[in-house]
């Protein structure tokens, strides 16, 4: 699946990737912390969406996501 | 590891847990606002899942246009004599035991929204009298009829937050003034001695340590029991810009400098706002003014 970077809030547009907290092929949980993002306002720790392994990095570290983009996927 | 603008210290857990979501369709359900929302709060997800929540009463759009607020700027035209009656409901249907009702500055009103303050209090405590009810409200231009309505209805603590310093109301709070903030928490204090007041200010705006020291004693000097201090963050970059990040060292000199000066209770953390942990903070205000 997908893992996007959801619209945190109403103003949001984009939200630089600071750290991924897993690397690809290490597996995640549901509700793990597995990215941290900085917006306008603070950094935002993004939880894994569901179980599964981080098959692939989208969206690097110091690169920039917009809202909706594909940040990982999961499978 | 790329180059932050924003401190590590200023992190949020994003987490739409079961708490979160029933909140978020109760809100919608009852066509409500909640300042967690229209601020676009970072404690969102933390507060929502701990099932607590701030309301906004008289509409969603302000009459003012400060610099550090995300809240809609305009002419309001919502004035819903039923609005007290859903918060009331939504407080119980959360069972909340600490509620916080705030506003967006109405100064078209007459009385600046007082008498629907004073009816939301009354709405609460007749559907959840065990529930305690905090208010943090605009500054009603300094009219004291507005703030005895409000007062008389019997609130647990008054909150009005003087936000800065006062040579910075001209460019952050420009349609705001100093002293009649102050003079809102004296009065409240003068019609009800026993009554808890709370005041905060968002620090990063470009003011130095001597001049917030002494916005912590002008308070004082009114008798504020409860004092939050938090970093601001700038909510978009229409806004104010943050000119300084305080280390989590210095919101411990703060705390520490205002405790000396006799608040009861002290709030102080990059992420501190007005209502964050309100729960928490009344135990000690209450028992500093029993201690007399």
């Amino acid at each position: 699946m997908d893992f996007t970077l959801p619209r945190l809030s109403d103003a949001l547009e984009e939200g630089i990737v600071t750290r991924w907290l897993k690397k690809p092929g290490e597996p995640v949980r549901q509700g793990e912390p597995l990215v941290e993002i900085e917006t306008d306002k603070v950094n935002s720790e993004l939880e894994a969406p569901a179980d599964g392994i981080l098959a692939e990095i989208v969206v690097g570290e110091g690169e920039t996501a917009r809202v909706g983009g594909v940040l990982a996927r999961i499978t | 590891m790329p180059t932050r603008k924003i401190p590590e210290w200023i992190k949020v857990r994003v987490s739409e847990g079961e708490n979160y979501k029933e909140l978020k369709q109760l809100v919608h359900d009852q066509r409500l606002h909640t300042v967690c929302e229209e601020a676009h709060c970072p404690n969102i997800y933390d507060c929502w899942n701990r099932r607590t929540a701030t309301f906004m009463i008289l509409g969603a759009v302000c009459t003012r246009a400060c610099r550090f607020c995300a809240v809609t700027s305009g002419r309001p035209t919502e004035f819903d004599i039923t609005e007290p009656l859903r918060v009331a409901e939504s407080v119980a249907r959360l069972g909340l035991r600490h509620a916080v009702i705030t506003s967006v500055d109405r100064d078209d009103l007459r009385d600046g929204g007082a008498e629907i303050f004073a009816r939301t209090i009354r709405a609460i405590r007749r559907r959840s009298p065990d529930t305690s009810v905090e208010v943090l409200t605009p500054d009603f231009q300094g009219d004291h009829d507005a703030v005895r309505t409000v007062v008389e209805a019997g609130p647990d603590i008054f909150n009005h937050n003087t936000e800065t310093v006062p040579r910075l109301y001209a460019r952050i709070r420009p349609k705001a003034v100093y002293a009649n903030s102050l003079g809102i928490l004296r009065h409240v204090k003068q019609l009800r001695p026993d009554l808890v007041t709370k005041s905060g200010v968002m620090v990063g705006l470009g003011e130095t340590r001597d001049e917030l020291l002494q916005v912590f004693r002008n308070m004082r000097e009114h008798r504020v029991d409860v004092l939050t201090v938090g970093q601001y963050l700038r909510p978009s970059k229409k806004h104010a810009e943050v000119l300084r990040y305080y280390p989590p060292a210095e919101f411990d000199e703060l705390k520490s400098e205002a405790l000396q000066m006799g608040f009861a209770h002290v709030e102080a953390g990059a992420l501190v706002r007005s209502s964050y942990h309100a729960d928490e903070q009344i135990p000690a205000g209450r028992q500093r003014l029993l201690a007399g």
